[in-house]
């Protein structure tokens, strides 16, 4: 049949079911929607990580880079410069910092270069390589950070850096035009000798960026290894990419892990949306057959309308996704901010696209290739002329009640082999369990309505009755409904609980980790949240300790140390720190033990996946690579603390012998027995100045700001589970409103041959969608539980933190109500309007 | 029993013009009497029959059952009606795919006056030993033939055994001898429970055995002359 022909075909056709069309293209495009939203918003991140180090590198090859957030004498610049193969060197110098206008605030990295940096072609520096940029007393400020700032051109920030505010004018704020996905980013640009008079490291720099002979590379390297010594370390230029990935690994593999649960959910929302046409379908292909068509003709026909449809409803559900990944799902970089100037930019990667336009146009040709292959199979020619025979492939199928049940038995055994032996695979664990779910829904629904028929006849109406006989013949449309509520709710629970029993898992490390003291003194800024931003002690110790209330301080250190490709939180507190090991976070080692050798000195406390990368042993020694290498031994192995490249603690001693610095991070303030923490916390602040750059928090507040960093880290996983049940309503209201829809012409004839009212009917079509909906809905809850479980083994696995083992039944009941209630609530609508079809409808041939 | 005067249904058509559907059409079905209808494709008989099912307004003219109008009810009498007066057979053939043919045949029932199921099949088991359904009686409705079907429709509109029947081609779906059962079946259902019998058919079978034979043309009811009508009648041959 040529083109033309199918096109006017399909035309036709659609004139006679545009409702039924409409709803299964509704259907399809949530599924997508869903798939492209939760993917553009996974891999936003890694991509706006890639621009900033791409833009500021430009052609660079190589870096000298500081271990000591302090960083080095820029007068090795000119060393490197000299090195024979060299073409170029640019300094760096950047540092956090937290940026004020008037009461609203934003944590920043500044980034300090000059015009040799411009010259080398990163995008976010490419316009300064005038020699005039070195006397910019001013700083640029990304689009993104100028609106939280709500500052533009020619105004003024505060800038709280190293323990020092200075107020700084804004010399222009640069856009996506400029910055592309890096204008959202957390950053603040300015010239390196004004960076170095505001901070006081005059004449220091972390960074110097090596643009080298291609032929030469390692001869270069090996000079710049001499140069560096032992206090710095040679990297290549795009190294801080390697770490993102490392540092955004854990969340990008469990996000990942979510996507492509919420993908498999897309699909299968899109395949079941066409599944509940099958019976149209079949109607079509049994009336070509009597028409005399081949088999060739039927299958191009029925393929013509799959893509036309998986077509139409893929674009529709690529702009959807597209509203929702920019309005309801951004990309929130959450703890990841910490140790990058990652920000909330929105990257759509044309691969997205194009997976997610496949992926409901694969689920349109999938679905629409079922009722051709059962129609081949169980539905003659004659069959066009009989309603019901249309349906007959579902009937004959639930007589099988063990074969689908051996099915998902098996696929259950197999889905346990992974829980137990290979958590890490959970996305195929994920896949067998669903698989055994969709096979025990049709043995399920068999088993309800049984129950059901005994008992309708105790109940004094003809609703029951027809919404059971309905049930009975268990059609591909009712099962498809079914099946689309049971993924809707599995979704939601497992994913739901998984995020929870991760938070929970968390939540006694936050508490551990701030509850050492009864105050924290520390530099402003949310990126300091874990307390890594140098400052020096001398003068706030003193100012502190006179405060009413305070008993004693003591000084906390601790910053960020690059150790291969990880980004490794380093934890210092003083030797009289409560606890310095949270309790609950040690893994292997005795935790007296190894409290009373962390307070000794020489030992530490490292993060399971760190020894094992570094293959540290407890009780022996390891050298570490401080910007002073320290040769410690390992006293006890921990978790990651929540941080998922993994910590280390030492006290605060070896860490100042490490780091070669008097700087601390922050003061601990012990309070008298008689103080109240609020309080003294006052007469803390007034002490320092009410405009002083420090923040002053009590243990609960520290714990608190613990609390919501990582729940804004897991927000996306809840943003998964929210999306997948607004998708579910959406796609279960939509499949059960087309088959409501479809009844009309038999709602018809029951009206005018048996007198059934429309209100009756009405009771009939909802009890018959309760049913259908309970079912899925209770099913999914159940294997949703299971899944959770999986996800838990697995999160725990490829993230490393900590995670809490429930079983999360309230989460399943809650989604299983919600999906059910609200999918009702939907299609009573489309259940009273057919309800209500005029009684000559059955006169209609 | 059915008193049709003067009905008027006309349809505007896309190009502007006007089908006559019925132009003032009249006939009387008392109780106990058996009419057949004759008429070709397009002759306004399904229209007749969907304004005496209370499905649809005529532009004019009435419709009475047993001396009340059926015109313009309100829905719950119509309901009503359909139950209790009316037994109505659409060639449609529509079954609750689910049930057995003996729970088909008994909704109209536990729609209307009867609430227990028992009670419903107890009361429709005649009717399908009757029409020779009786060993198919616990089958699904759907693994009926197509006749077997038209059969289990007949028994179902008659099930509340109300005193007007309407049938749309009863036999359409029947080969000669069970055309001529199901018939005789009508004529004695008419004849000794005084049930009014309205057959729209083509089936030539059926002036053997109504007491009235009608034919409807462009709109016009007139009477059935054998030979003059012979075109509205088709023979069935079927195995």
């Amino acid at each position: 049949m040529s083109l033309r022909n199918l096109w006017w075909f399909y035309r036709e056709r659609l004139r006679a079911r545009r409702v039924q069309e409409l709803f299964a293209l509704v259907g399809i495009a949530v599924g997508v929607a869903l798939l492209f939203a939760v993917q553009t918003a996974n891999q936003s991140l890694s991509a706006s990580a890639s621009q900033l180090t791409e833009g500021l590198t430009g052609s660079a090859q190589l870096q000298l880079k500081a271990r000591d957030p302090r960083g080095f004498p820029g007068t090795l610049l000119r060393e490197v410069e000299a090195i024979d193969g060299v073409d170029a060197a640019a300094p760096v110098l950047e540092f956090p910092a937290n940026a004020v206008n008037g009461q609203r605030e934003q944590s920043v990295t500044v980034l300090a270069a000059d015009p040799r940096l411009a010259r080398m072609g990163g995008r976010l520096v490419r316009d300064y390589t005038d020699d005039r940029f070195s006397d910019l007393e001013a700083v640029v400020l990304p689009s993104g950070v100028a609106q939280s700032l709500d500052v533009g051109f020619g105004g003024w920030v505060t800038l709280q850096a190293a323990g020092r505010a200075e107020r700084v004018p804004v010399a222009t704020v640069a856009g996506q035009e400029l910055l592309g996905a890096v204008a959202e980013s957390p950053l603040l640009i300015t010239s390196l000798p004004y960076a170095q008079k505001i901070t006081g490291l005059r004449g220091r720099v972390t960074r110097i960026y090596v643009t080298a002979d291609p032929s030469r590379i390692s001869e270069v390297t090996g000079a710049l290894e001499k140069i560096a010594g032992d206090q710095i370390d040679v990297r290549g230029a795009d190294f801080d990419a390697a770490v993102f990935a490392n540092l955004a690994m854990p969340n990008d593999n469990s996000t990942s892990l979510f996507a492509g649960i919420s993908a498999l959910v897309g699909f299968l929302f899109a395949f079941n949306a066409m599944l509940v046409m099958a019976r149209e379908r079949r109607r079509t292909i049994a009336e070509m057959r009597l028409a005399g068509y081949r088999s060739r003709t039927v299958v191009q026909v029925m393929l013509f309308d799959a893509v036309v449809l998986g077509t139409a409803a893929s674009v529709l559900g690529v702009v959807l996704g597209a509203a929702l990944s920019r309005f309801a799902f951004q990309p929130d970089p959450g703890y990841l901010a910490i140790a990058f100037p990652v920000g909330a930019g929105r990257v759509i990667e044309p691969l997205t696209v194009a997976l997610a336009f496949g992926c409901g146009l694969l689920a349109a040709v999938a679905a629409a290739m079922v009722p051709l292959i059962g129609a081949y199979r169980s539905v003659g020619p004659m069959d066009a002329i009989r309603d019901d025979a249309l349906d007959r492939g579902g009937r004959n199928a639930q007589r099988s009640f063990w074969a689908p049940a051996a099915g998902a038995a098996v696929c259950l055994a197999a889905t346990t082999a992974v829980l137990v032996l290979a958590p890490e695979a959970a996305l195929a664990g994920m896949a067998t369990l669903i698989a055994a779910m969709l096979l025990i829904l049709r043995p399920a629904l068999g088993i309800v309505v049984a129950s059901l028929n005994q008992i309708r006849s105790r109940v004094r109406s003809v609703v029951p009755t027809i919404a059971v006989g309905e049930l009975m013949s268990a059609s591909t449309r009712s099962l498809a409904i079914v099946a689309i509520a049971a993924i809707a709710v599995f979704g939601t629970t497992a994913i739901e609980g998984a995020r929870g029993d991760l938070q929970r898992g968390l939540d006694p490390n936050a508490r551990e980790l701030a509850d050492t003291t009864d105050l924290w003194v520390s530099a402003r800024g949310a990126s300091n949240l874990l307390a890594t931003t140098p400052f020096d002690a001398e003068g706030v110790a003193r100012r502190v300790e006179s405060a009413p209330g305070v008993s004693s301080v003591s000084l906390y250190r601790g910053s960020f140390l690059d150790t291969g490709d990880r980004r490794m939180l380093v934890i210092a507190p003083p030797r009289d720190s409560r606890t310095p090991i949270p309790p609950t976070q040690l893994l292997h080692g005795d935790l007296a033990q190894a409290t009373a050798r962390v307070r000794a000195g020489g030992w530490a406390v490292a993060s399971e996946a760190i020894v094992r990368e570094q293959g540290w042993k407890l009780g022996e020694p390891f050298r570490l690579e401080s910007p002073h290498p320290l040769t410690l031994r390992l006293a006890g192995i921990s978790t990651n603390f929540g941080w998922s490249p993994g910590a280390l603690v030492i006290n605060a001693d070896d860490y100042r012998a490490g780091w070669g610095s008097d700087a601390v991070s922050a003061v601990q303030v012990a309070l008298a027995p008689s103080a109240a923490a609020a309080v003294a916390q006052r007469a803390v602040v007034m002490a320092l100045g009410d405009s002083a750059p420090f923040q002053v928090q009590t243990a609960a507040q520290r714990e608190q700001s613990f609390r919501t960093t990582t729940r804004a880290g897991l927000a996306r996983l809840q943003q998964i589970a929210a999306l997948l049940i607004g998708a579910a309503a959406l796609a279960v209201a939509a499949a059960t409103a087309a088959m409501i829809w479809q009844r009309r012409r038999q709602l018809a004839d029951h009206k005018l041959s048996n007198g059934i009212s429309a209100k009756s009917l009405w009771k009939a079509l909802l009890l018959e969608c309760t049913v259908l909906l309970g079912v899925g809905a209770t099913v999914g809850a159940a294997f949703g539980l299971y899944g959770q479980q999986l996800l838990d083994r697995a999160l725990g696995t490829v993230t490393g933190f900590p995670v809490e083992h429930t079983i999360g039944i309230p989460a399943a009941l809650a989604s299983l109500v919600l999906v059910t209630v609200i999918t009702l609530l939907i299609a009573a609508v489309p259940g009273w309007l057919a309800a209500r079809v005029p009684a000559a409808a059955a006169f209609d041939q | 029993m059915l008193e049709v005067r003067d009905l008027v249904k006309h349809y505007p058509t896309p190009g502007g013009e006007t089908v006559r559907a019925l132009d003032g059409v009249s006939l009387n079905v008392a109780a106990g009497e058996f009419v057949a209808l004759y008429g070709p494709s397009g002759s306004g008989k399904t229209t007749l029959l969907t304004i005496v099912a209370a499905a649809l307004v005529p532009d004019a003219g009435d419709v009475r059952v047993d001396s009340r109008s059926v015109i313009g009810l309100p829905e719950r009498e119509v309901s009503l009606y359909r139950q209790r007066e009316l037994g109505l057979m659409l060639p449609t053939h529509n079954v609750i795919a689910g049930l057995t043919a003996i729970d088909n045949a008994s909704l109209k029932l536990l729609a209307g006056s009867v609430s227990k199921r028992a009670e419903a099949r107890r009361r429709v088991e005649p009717l399908l030993r009757r029409l020779g359904l009786a060993a198919r009686a616990q089958h699904r409705a759907t693994d009926l033939s197509l006749g077997e079907r038209q059969r289990l429709m007949l028994a179902a509109a008659l099930s509340t055994d109300p005193p007007l029947l309407v049938a749309d081609e009863p036999t359409g779906s029947l080969d000669t001898a069970r055309s001529r059962d199901v018939l005789a079946f009508l004529r004695e259902r008419s004849h000794e429970r005084g049930t009014a019998v309205l057959v729209a058919t083509h089936d030539p079978q059926a002036t053997a055995f109504a007491d009235t034979v009608y034919t409807l043309r462009d709109g016009l009811v007139g009477a059935f002359d054998r030979e003059r009508d012979a075109d509205l009648t088709t023979t069935l041959h079927r195995s």
